[in-house]
């Protein structure tokens, strides 16, 4: 019985065992990780096995590896799995594939759009914010005519560089490249830790489209609060610039008391309720649904 | 086991605290909230720098390691929020360590508490008081609170806790800490008797902090 490999795939789901019997009995069907895909070894009653599960969502797709390309490759190591590989071909035929997931990153109603090999080589550059991009931000400081933000994620492909982990650099707090110990920003620590995140600017007049010589930054955000915008340029090449021009547009999550407090809900465009206290706080706000 | 504390005795910072536990001796002290360097700000909470200087010689990884065990305790404690884009120093200078330069567990309970007094003396809102006991488990199995050099040289394992207190009574652990070899039976142990400790060393606390409120007041015209 062959187990049959899904065609759409989250991440952490098992994709297929490293080796499969086939109807034919002298052939055995070997696969090897490729993009979006990792081996992993796991335990099922009590036996360990090695299995290739996938660490994206996206479509899979199966490549067969042709022997020759193997060949060119040298080396002791390489001489020895070729020895001990010959001694498995004695009983059974080979046939290698490569398993590799291919993230859905683009037009997800456009189906001939998304095989591209060469995008899909690096999770880092295919999620770069581009012009025009719809992205989730987290407001780090404001002054009269501007909003500061960190861009944390593009809008249907995931975050902008990927989480190591909470802690994994020491405890606490700590700012982009700050000082001693810690770095801890929950969404991108690869970047933090380098004082390298990607930093974004809303102009008091991209704050909303009506009155837009009337906007008050500090009535629209607050630090802490995240924000979805969409990137209106590349900027001055040390800041994205954003707009939240648009009714889908603004503050999405927010917590009363610059942070401190209980989350808030819209309840209307320019107002947000704290649930605990009741508080009312000016926002520009996002349209929910 | 001694223990003494006096608070406010250097002048030219917000916060100050020393801590005289027997062997040990330890200098803490705050300054904040004051202006961070822009790498550290923080949109919405304070940032933490939090340095830590031994008896002898330059710092090195023993006390980096130190720094980011205090640094888990006070950021849990300290009301970050009221000091948003602001930073809190906690500096602390180990006078005597009483101990070997592998073992850390009496300098770690010493600065926990002498920074706590330094944080009350410098004004710095915190979410929740906190004290600190070391204990050793000897080869026999029993448990030392505040061992001496000695026995902690001959212990089988050391452990520092840290116990969160409401109401004059210890509640909920902020950290614990084991180095060596020991049982899950034993941290438990470990954990109770600091408990009845870390209550102990609050309550001589409690007398440091009403001399200085007394000392820091005008109570009569």
């Amino acid at each position: 019985m062959s187990i049959e490999i899904p065609s759409f795939t989250v991440p952490g789901q098992p994709l297929c065992p490293t080796l499969q019997k086939t109807k034919d009995p002298k052939l055995v069907h070997k696969f090897e990780p490729g993009n979006g895909a990792i081996l992993q070894q796991v335990e099922i009653n009590n036996k360990k096995t090695s299995i290739i599960s996938s660490t994206l969502v996206g479509k899979v797709q199966i490549e067969e590896i042709l022997e020759d390309e193997k060949e060119t490759t040298d080396g002791q190591d390489e001489e020895e799995s070729k020895n001990s590989q010959k001694e498995d071909n004695e009983e059974y035929n080979i046939k290698k594939f490569k398993i590799s997931v291919i993230p859905n990153l683009k037009n997800q109603y456009n189906e001939f759009d998304f095989i591209n090999k060469e995008t899909t080589n690096t999770n880092f550059a295919t999620n770069l914010p581009k012009e025009g991009d719809i992205v989730l931000s987290r407001v780090t400081k404001l002054n009269l005519k501007q909003a500061f933000v960190e861009i944390l994620a593009v809008e249907g492909s995931g975050n902008v560089l990927t989480d190591s982990g909470i802690g994994s650099n020491g405890h606490g707090i700590i700012a982009p490249g700050g000082g001693s110990g810690a770095a801890t920003f929950s969404i991108h620590q690869a970047s933090s830790d380098l004082g390298e995140t990607f930093k974004g600017i809303i102009r008091s007049q991209d704050v909303r489209s009506t009155d837009r010589d009337k906007v008050k930054i500090i009535e629209s955000f607050k630090p802490g609060d995240i924000i979805r915008a969409q990137i209106l340029s590349l900027g001055d090449g040390t800041n994205y610039y954003l707009t939240t021009s648009r009714n889908d547009l603004g503050v999405v999550y927010a917590k009363s008391y610059n942070g401190a407090g209980g989350l808030m809900y819209a309840i209307d465009w320019q107002t947000m309720v704290c649930s605990k206290t009741g508080e009312l706080e000016s926002r520009k706000c996002a349209k929910p649904f | 086991m001694t223990l003494e504390s006096e608070t406010t005795i250097l002048n030219r910072v917000d916060g100050s605290a020393s801590l005289d536990a027997g062997e040990t001796k330890v200098i803490s002290s705050v300054s904040g909230p004051i202006e961070p360097k822009a790498r550290q700000e923080l949109p919405t909470t304070s940032a933490l720098e939090v340095i830590i200087r031994a008896d002898i010689g330059v710092s090195n990884t023993r006390e980096k390691l130190l720094e980011d065990k205090l640094r888990a305790i006070l950021s849990q404690v300290i009301i970050g929020h009221l000091f948003p884009r602001q930073l809190i120093q906690i500096t602390s200078q180990v006078l005597e360590s009483g101990e070997d330069r592998e073992y850390t567990s009496k300098e770690l309970s010493a600065i926990v508490n002498s920074s706590y007094l330094a944080l009350i003396d410098a004004n710095i809102g915190l979410s929740v008081s906190f004290a600190a006991q070391d204990i050793a488990i000897t080869e026999s199995g029993e448990l030392i609170a505040g061992p001496t050099k000695e026995q902690l040289r001959s212990s089988k394992s050391s452990h520092v806790v840290v116990y969160a207190i409401e109401n004059g009574e210890p509640s909920n652990i902020l950290f614990s800490d084991s180095i060596g070899t020991f049982t899950e039976d034993e941290v438990y142990r470990v954990l109770a008797i600091a408990k009845q400790h870390t209550g102990k060393v609050h309550q001589k606390f409690r007398k440091t902090l009403q001399e200085k409120v007394e000392k820091d007041f005008v109570w009569s015209v």
